[in-house]
C-alpha cells in the first residue's frame, strides 16, 4: 500500500469513440495536502475527478484511492467507495432543490454507512453535525430548515462544502466551486473551506482553469505538464 | 432516513404542478375504467334478473331472441299468436305447474299494454327469487282494471282510480283508440328495475272487450262501448305468448319438446336463461368495445405520465449527478425514476377510486330512474382490485423506459453535467 492518499501511473482514459482525453504517466498527492490543479477548458480537469471518484473507469493504468485500487473496481464498488471516500463540490447548482439545507448536507450519509459509522463514533448524529458545519461555514441558523432555493450562490456553495466534508472522507474533490463567486467572496469561501478540510482532517483537490486561485494554495500542478495528451489550440478558438 | 421513493416524493412535489396534472389524467382515466366496468356488469346482471323462476316462455315459432324480446323486454311484435285451444293444452300437462298467458298488442302513451291473467302477479319473478309486490291498491279484479308499472305511474303521474285509455297498436302516436272503453287503475306495483315496471297490466278480458267487433285488425264500424261488453263473451281466442313453470327440472327438455313437436300449430318454447345470454351475447361486441375504449384511455393517461417524466429527465442531469456524487448508485438512480412512476400512478389510481365512488354516488339515483340500473355502492370486487393493480403495474413498466434512460445518462454523464 503506497502512503499517497493518490497514486496515478500511466493512467489512460479517452470517451467512447473519441479520441483520448488523459495520459497521465505519474501524479501523486499526500495526505492532507491542498492541491490546486489548473488546466484550459476541455483539457480533461472533469474528467480526471470522474476518474478520481470512480465514475469512470480507466483504460488502462494504476489509479489507486485512499488505499483502493480503482482501476480494478466494477460498478457497485465503484459507488460504494465513492460514497464513503469522497466529497464532491460542482461549480455551481450543487444542491438538490426539493430538500432543506440541512437534509442537503447530510444527504451523503443516507447513501454511506461508512460515514454514518464514522460520525457516530464520534458521538455525532448526521443532523447536529451539519448544522455545525454549517455554522461552521458562517450560514445563519435561520436558513437550516428552509429550503435552499433562498440562498445566495455563495451561500449554497458553502452548503455545498458542508455536504462533501460530512462524514469526514478522506478526500475532497472540487470542480471550480469559486468560479461563480466575486473576487471578495471568494477569498472568504476558500478560507472557511480550507478551515473545515483541516478539521476533518481531509485532502483537496481542487481543479480550475483560472490561474489566479493559485495563490491560496500551498501546492499547484497544471495538467497539460502532467498529461501527455494536449488538445489542439484550435479547438478551444 | 429518506429513502428512494421519499426522496422521489419529495422531487415531485418540487414539480407539483405538471405531477397534479398528470396524476389527474391517471385518475380520470381509472374512473372511467372502474365506471364502465362497473356499468357493464351491473347493466348484465339486471339483464339476467329480469325474469327467473320460469322455466319456459312458449310462443308461435320465430327466433328464440325475438320471443324472448316481445314477451320479456315488451320490445318488437309476435309474428303469429296461440290460439286459446293450444294454450289449455299446454296448461294442462302433467309436468306444468302454472302458466301465465301474454297477451300484447296495444299500448298506452308509449308503453305496452299487457293483458295477463292474476296469476301474472304470483309467478312473476325477477333477480332471483323476488316477487312482484303492490306499492299501492291491488290486482285487477274487473274487466276494466289496470295495474301499472312503478316507471308508468311516476312519469305519468298516475294515482289509484285514474282512468286511463288504451290504444290500439304500439305505436306512441297511435291514431286509433279504445277510447269508449276507459280502463280505472286499482293497483301500482312497485319498482323491480325491470321491463315490468314500463308495462300497463290489464286482464285478457279486458284485452278482449276493447277488440269487440274488430276483424283483421280494422275496427269495427259501429263504436261499441262499455254497455256492449256486459252481454259479450269475453272468452279470449288467442294470446301472444306465455310463461310455464314446471313440476321440476328434469321436465324442461320433455315439455320443450312436446311443445316444439306440437302438431297444431308452430310453436316453440324457450329457457329464459339460455335466450338471455343469447341476447347478451348479442351486445357483446359493444360491451368490449366498451371496455377496450376504456383500457385505451388509461394507456393514454400513462403515456402522459410518461411524457411528463420523460420530458423532466433533461433538466434533471443535474440532480442526477448531484445524487451520484452523494454516492447514489445507478441502480439507486433507477429505483429513484421507478418509484416516481409508481407514486404517480399508485396515487393516479387511488384518486380515481375516490372519484369512482364519488361519480358512483351523484349518478345512482339518475341511473336507476332513467336506465333501470342498480350502481349502488358497494365494495371493489377482486376483479375491480385487479384492475387497479393492473393500472399500476402498467405504470411502474412504462416508467421503466424514462428510469432507464435516467440510468444510462447517469452512467455517460458521471460528474460532469452535460445539457
Ligand atoms: N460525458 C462525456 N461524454 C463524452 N465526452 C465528454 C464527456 N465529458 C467530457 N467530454 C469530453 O472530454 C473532454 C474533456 O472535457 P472535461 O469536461 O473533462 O474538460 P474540463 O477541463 O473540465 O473543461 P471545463 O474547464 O470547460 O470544465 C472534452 O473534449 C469533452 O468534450
Ligand atoms: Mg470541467
Amino acid at each position: 500500500m503506497s502512503e499517497n492518499l493518490v497514486d496515478i501511473q500511466n493512467l489512460r482514459f479517452g470517451w467512447p469513440g473519441q479520441s483520448p482525453v488523459l495520459d497521465i504517466p505519474a501524479w501523486q498527492v499526500a495526505p492532507g495536502e491542498r492541491v490546486f490543479l489548473q488546466g484550459a477548458s476541455g483539457s480533461g480537469k472533469s474528467t480526471l475527478l470522474g476518474l478520481l471518484s470512480g465514475v469512470h473507469q480507466p483504460v488502462s493504468g494504476h489509479l489507486m484511492v485512499d488505499g483502493v485500487q480503482l482501476s480494478g473496481l466494477k460498478g457497485a464498488s465503484l459507488d460504494r467507495f465513492r460514497a464513503d471516500h469522497l466529497g464532491y463540490i460542482f461549480q455551481s447548482f450543487n444542491l438538490l432543490p426539493y430538500l432543506s439545507v440541512v437534509e442537503n448536507v447530510t444527504l451523503p450519509c443516507h447513501f454511506s454507512r461508512a460515514r454514518r459509522e464514522r460520525l457516530k463514533s464520534l458521538g455525532l448524529n448526521a443532523r447536529r453535525e451539519g448544522m455545525r458545519l454549517l455554522s461552521a461555514l458562517k450560514l445563519p441558523d435561520s436558513v437550516f430548515d428552509r429550503s435552499v432555493t433562498g440562498l445566495s450562490i455563495g451561500q449554497q456553495q458553502r452548503v455545498a462544502v458542508a455536504r462533501a466534508l460530512i462524514g469526514r472522507p478522506p478526500l475532497v474533490l472540487a470542480d471550480e466551486p469559486t468560479s461563480a463567486l466575486d473576487a471578495a467572496t471568494r477569498g472568504r469561501f476558500l478560507e472557511l473551506l480550507f478551515r473545515e478540510l483541516e478539521a476533518a482532517q481531509s485532502t483537496l483537490i481542487f481543479v480550475s482553469h483560472d490561474d489566479g486561485l493559485r495563490q491560496f494554495f500551498d501546492r499547484h500542478d497544471s495538467l497539460a505538464d502532467l498529461n501527455r495528451i494536449h488538445p489542439e489550440m484550435a479547438e478551444e478558438l | 432516513m429518506l429513502t428512494l421513493s421519499r426522496l422521489a416524493a419529495r422531487s415531485l412535489w418540487n414539480r407539483r404542478t405538471t405531477a397534479l396534472l398528470t396524476l389527474l389524467s391517471i385518475a380520470v382515466s381509472v374512473t372511467l375504467l372502474l365506471g364502465v366496468e362497473r356499468v357493464r356488469t351491473q347493466a348484465k346482471l339486471s339483464f339476467a334478473n329480469t325474469l327467473s323462476g320460469t322455466d319456459l316462455i312458449i310462443g308461435a315459432r320465430t327466433g328464440q331472441v325475438q320471443l324472448l324480446l316481445y314477451s320479456v323486454f315488451r320490445l318488437g311484435n309476435a309474428t303469429n299468436n296461440i290460439r286459446w285451444e293450444s294454450y289449455e293444452r299446454i296448461r294442462d300437462l302433467q309436468s306444468v305447474r302454472w302458466t301465465v298467458p301474454l297477451s300484447l298488442g296495444d299500448s298506452h302513451r308509449g308503453y305496452r299494454v299487457l293483458g295477463t291473467s292474476t296469476d301474472y302477479f304470483t309467478h312473476y319473478q325477477y333477480a332471483g327469487d323476488h316477487t312482484l309486490r303492490f306499492a299501492q291498491g291491488k290486482p285487477f279484479a274487473g274487466t276494466f282494471d289496470a295495474v301499472l308499472g312503478a316507471e308508468v305511474a311516476s312519469k305519468l303521474n298516475y294515482q289509484i282510480g285514474d282512468e286511463i285509455i288504451v290504444a290500439h297498436g304500439a305505436g306512441q302516436t297511435s291514431f286509433v283508440r279504445h277510447d269508449t272503453m276507459p280502463f280505472t287503475v286499482t293497483g301500482i306495483l312497485a319498482r323491480t328495475g325491470t321491463p315490468v315496471d314500463r308495462t300497463v297490466h290489464v286482464s285478457l278480458e279486458g284485452i278482449e272487450a276493447i277488440h269487440l267487433g274488430w276483424e283483421g285488425g280494422a275496427p269495427p264500424r259501429v263504436q261499441l262501448g262499455v254497455e256492449d261488453v256486459a252481454q259479450a263473451d269475453l272468452q279470449p281466442q288467442a294470446i301472444t305468448a306465455m310463461l310455464v313453470g314446471l313440476t321440476g327440472k328434469f321436465q324442461v327438455f320433455q315439455v320443450q319438446r312436446w311443445v316444439n313437436e306440437y302438431r297444431g300449430e308452430p310453436l316453440m318454447a324457450i329457457m329464459p336463461g339460455v335466450a338471455l345470454q343469447e341476447l347478451w351475447g348479442l351486445m357483446g361486441v359493444a360491451e368490449k368495445a366498451l371496455v377496450v375504449i376504456a383500457a385505451f384511455v388509461v394507456v393514454a393517461g400513462l403515456l402522459g405520465m410518461l411524457t411528463m417524466i420523460l420530458s423532466s429527465l433533461n433538466e434533471r442531469r443535474r440532480e442526477l449527478a448531484i445524487l451520484r456524487a452523494v454516492g447514489a448508485r445507478p441502480l439507486q438512480i433507477l429505483g429513484l425514476m421507478l418509484s416516481e412512476a409508481g407514486i404517480l400512478s399508485l396515487l393516479g389510481a387511488l384518486a380515481g377510486l375516490l372519484l369512482f365512488h364519488l361519480v358512483l354516488a351523484v349518478a345512482e339515483p339518475f341511473a336507476l330512474e332513467y336506465y333501470s340500473l342498480q350502481l349502488q355502492w358497494q365494495p371493489l370486487t377482486l376483479y375491480e382490485w385487479r384492475l387497479l393493480g393492473a393500472v399500476v403495474a402498467a405504470g411502474v413498466l412504462i416508467g421503466l423506459w424514462p428510469s432507464w434512460r435516467a440510468y444510462r445518462l447517469s452512467l455517460a454523464d458521471g460528474m460532469t453535467i452535460r445539457v
